[in-house]
Parts: structure tokens; C-alpha cells; sequence
């Protein structure tokens, strides 16, 4: 961000004043960024460019209920075009479109089989700091963890998938989550 | 002596989204009156972030931005408030024909919001606008929860989808009221799927058309003959 340029958080208050000028440039920091996480979730362009133009659409309309204590900006976008991706996956999942299945498919190899694309995925992550939070979680943890941050699947869903106990499965997904917080937040990530 | 944070151990889950509705609904109280767990919740909601932004960067495709300014041009302004986003009328350019095709788009189950604009975006692209839309949102009784109306002026039939209400009890259901003048009428029951996604066909009474909201509320099944319990959406046409 060049001299004289507004933070993130300011084009937010922009926005949510009105000012089209902000969220163009809030697009043009970030559009990239809400795409790519939606993409990760759904591996469909077509819904992730409609779930990236429904993010930007939501920030325009709520702008105002952004708090700045709760987090960045980008972290924030980043979570709402996730969660909205889940969504769609759920919906398309429910409705047992092809899209979803291959999503499934190509995610759920069993554990131990000799290539794990959920593994693959972690590795693709861009930020090196994220990448080795993650890769410092036990794998079991991280398999469970994989099932419910890129595929939303709950508890009970993974527990199923799995073939673990109910309760092994909420410890591992918390445990891990405790861990990674721990570990980003030591870095000054939090 | 009982937990005072009994949700506590939910929070890694619930800033995941996987929880079920029973569990998402204990937690979301339980934080509406507890600055302590809101804390906790949103340094997990922070990891969730972290995972998320830390995605494999992807080109977006080239007209994208151009289509969500064009977007953002018909919508107006945003309340500058925390409040829930004040409804707005929006004139959508679909042909007058999709609205009959809009109402039998969401019978035939598109409950999808996304998919929903999605079937209709594409069969609408540069017609005169003829239909209404209005834009329904959640009160701090269901913050999360979002819909659109939209109503064809021509027959004043119309569809309801929203998305993000919370599943209520067998006993209870949603009820949409037009109001006019502090007057309010029922435009139906409707009860939101497992994922959350709800829709209602509606139909405009005849004496009744120049109607100026939208509300939700909770209501028993089957409907009340005015408004109960508590409001969870608004919007203005």
C-alpha cells in the first residue's frame, strides 16, 4: 500500500458510507484473494465467480457491521467468501449435483492410501507460516481438520467418513484449532 | 458448579461452521451475552481467516469486476449504522416473462440463493426491468439471516428465498407479513431446510397491493392472524 493510499479498514468505512470508488479498490486489493478462496472450496469457476461477486455484494451492503477488533480485513473477507462456499457446497451436495461429488471424491481419499489430495491441498497453501502450522498438526488431526475446513462437513459427517468415535473427532478438530491459533498467534499472526 | 462457559469447548467448531443447528443456536446465545467468549470466538474466527486467505491464489475472470461494480451501481447506498442493512428497491433486469419463470424456478426447488440469481442472471442479461425486488434483512433476533423478494407487479405473485434463519422448534414456523401503514397482512408460512435456505410462493392481495415492507417473524405452525413473536427479518419494497 503506497504512501498516501487509505488502509483497508478506511475503504471500508468508505464503503460503508457509499462511496463505489472504495469498493472498486477494496476489489482490486482483494478480489483475488475472496476468488481464490472460494475456488479452493467449491473447484468450479463458474461458482466461485458468482460466490466472489455475492461476497463483494454482501461487504457493500454490510460494511457498517464491520469491527475492526474482531480482525484484518483481508482475513475477514477471506473467511466470509469461505463460509459462503461451504454453503454452496452443502446446497449443490444436497441436491447431488456432479460438481459436489467430484469435490467429495477427490477429497476423501481414505486415510493412509497412497495419495492424499487433502494433503496436497495444505501444501498448496500459499503462505509459508500457514503451511507449517498446519504440517506441525498430527495427521489425524489434520485429516479431520481438512473434512471440515474445505469441505464443511460436520462432527457427525466426519465421524462417519472417518470411522472414528463422535467424540474423537470434536477433539481432534478443537485441538487442532487451539494448536494453530497458538502457533499463528506466537507469530504475531492474531 | 455449572460451567459458566459450558459453550466454550463449541467455539473451534462453530467458527468452522460445522456444528449442528442445536449446538450453533446454544453458542450464538450464549455469546450475545458473554464479551469473554466473543473474545474466544473471534481469535478462532481469525484462524478460520488465516486457513482461508492462505488459499492458492486463482486469476479471477476478467469481467468479474465489472460486473460487480455494475451491481453495486443499482444497489444503494449502505447504512453507515451496525444495524441490520435497511432493504432497498432494486430494479433487476429481467424480461417480464422470467417473472412467471421466477416464481416456477424456486417451486421447482432452487432454494439456493446463489443458484437462484445464478438461473435467473442468465436468463435476464440487457431486457427492461419489470420486476420488483426487495432485499429482506436479519434483525439482531437472526443477524445472519438474508433474503430477497421478488414480485412480479404485473400479477402480484411472488417468491420469497432466503437464506441463514435459524431452524425453529415443530411447533413454530416463519410467517412473511406485508405491512402498509402499520397494517400488516400474512403472505405465508414457510419452514427453512436442513441446509437453512427457505422459499414461499406468494400472492398479493388484491386490496392490498400498495403495500410498502416486508417482515419475518416467528410464529406457531401454521401461521397467526397478526404478528406474535419476534421479528427476524425486514425489508422495504
Amino acid at each position: 500500500m503506497a504512501a498516501g493510499e487509505d488502509s483497508d479498514e478506511q475503504l471500508i468505512q468508505r464503503i460503508s458510507s457509499g462511496d463505489r470508488q472504495a469498493i472498486r479498490l477494496l476489489y482490486g486489493r482483494h478480489g483475488r484473494l475472496v476468488y481464490s478462496c472460494a475456488f479452493q472450496v467449491v473447484s468450479d469457476a463458474a461458482a466461485a465467480e458468482e460466490i466472489c461477486q455475492d461476497v463483494f455484494l454482501r461487504v457493500w451492503d454490510r460494511a457498517g457491521t464491520y469491527r475492526p477488533d474482531r480482525g484484518k480485513v483481508a482475513t475477514w473477507l477471506a473467511r466470509i467468501s469461505r463460509n459462503r462456499a461451504i454453503d454452496v457446497l452443502r446446497a449443490l451436495r444436497a441436491r447431488g449435483t456432479p460438481a459436489a461429488a467430484a469435490v467429495d471424491e477427490s477429497l476423501s481419499a481414505p486415510a493412509g492410501s497412497g495419495a492424499d489430495p487433502a494433503e496436497r491441498l495444505w501444501q498448496s497453501l500459499r503462505d509459508e507460516r500457514v503451511r507449517e502450522a498446519v504440517a506441525s498438526l498430527p495427521p489425524e488431526q489434520r485429516r479431520a481438520l481438512s473434512l471440515a475446513f474445505f469441505q464443511g462437513y460436520t462432527h457427525r459427517q466426519i465421524s462417519g467418513i472417518l470411522g472414528e468415535p463422535l467424540g474423537t473427532v470434536k477433539t481432534r478438530i478443537r485441538d487442532a484449532m487451539i494448536k494453530l491459533r497458538s502457533r499463528l498467534g506466537d507469530r504475531g499472526e492474531l | 458448579m455449572s460451567d459458566p462457559h459450558p459453550i466454550r469447548e463449541l467455539l473451534p467448531a462453530f467458527s468452522l461452521g460445522i456444528l449442528d443447528e442445536d449446538e450453533s443456536r446454544e453458542v450464538k446465545e450464549h455469546l450475545a451475552t458473554c464479551a469473554a467468549c466473543r473474545a474466544e470466538a473471534a481469535s478462532f474466527h481469525e484462524v478460520t481467516g488465516l486457513l482461508a486467505s492462505a488459499a492458492a491464489p486463482r486469476e479471477p475472470p476478467a469481467g468479474l469486476e465489472a460486473r460487480i461494480l455494475r451491481a453495486v451501481q443499482t444497489r444503494a447506498s449502505p447504512a453507515a449504522s451496525a444495524g441490520p442493512a435497511p432493504a432497498r428497491r432494486r430494479r433487476s433486469p429481467w424480461p417480464a416473462l422470467t417473472g412467471i419463470a421466477a416464481v416456477v424456478a424456486v417451486a421447482l426447488g432452487v432454494g439456493n440463493l446463489l443458484q437462484w440469481n445464478g438461473v435467473l442472471g442468465a436468463a435476464a442479461r440487457g431486457r427492461a426491468a419489470r420486476l420488483d425486488t426487495a432485499v429482506l434483512s436479519g434483525t439482531p433476533n437472526a443477524p445472519e439471516a438474508y433474503g430477497t423478494v421478488v414480485l412480479d407487479p404485473k400479477d402480484n405473485k411472488g417468491v420469497l428465498a432466503v437464506t441463514g434463519l435459524p431452524a425453529l422448534s415443530a411447533d413454530r414456523q416463519y410467517q412473511l407479513w406485508l405491512i402498509r401503514d402499520g397494517e400488516r397482512r400474512s403472505g405465508g408460512v414457510f419452514t427453512p431446510d436442513a441446509e437453512g435456505y427457505g422459499s414461499l410462493l406468494l400472492t398479493v392481495p388484491a386490496d392490498f397491493r400498495n403495500f410498502t415492507s416486508f417482515g419475518v417473524s416467528v410464529e406457531p405452525r401454521g401461521g397467526s392472524p397478526a404478528p406474535t413473536g419476534p421479528r427476524v427479518m425486514a425489508g422495504k419494497l
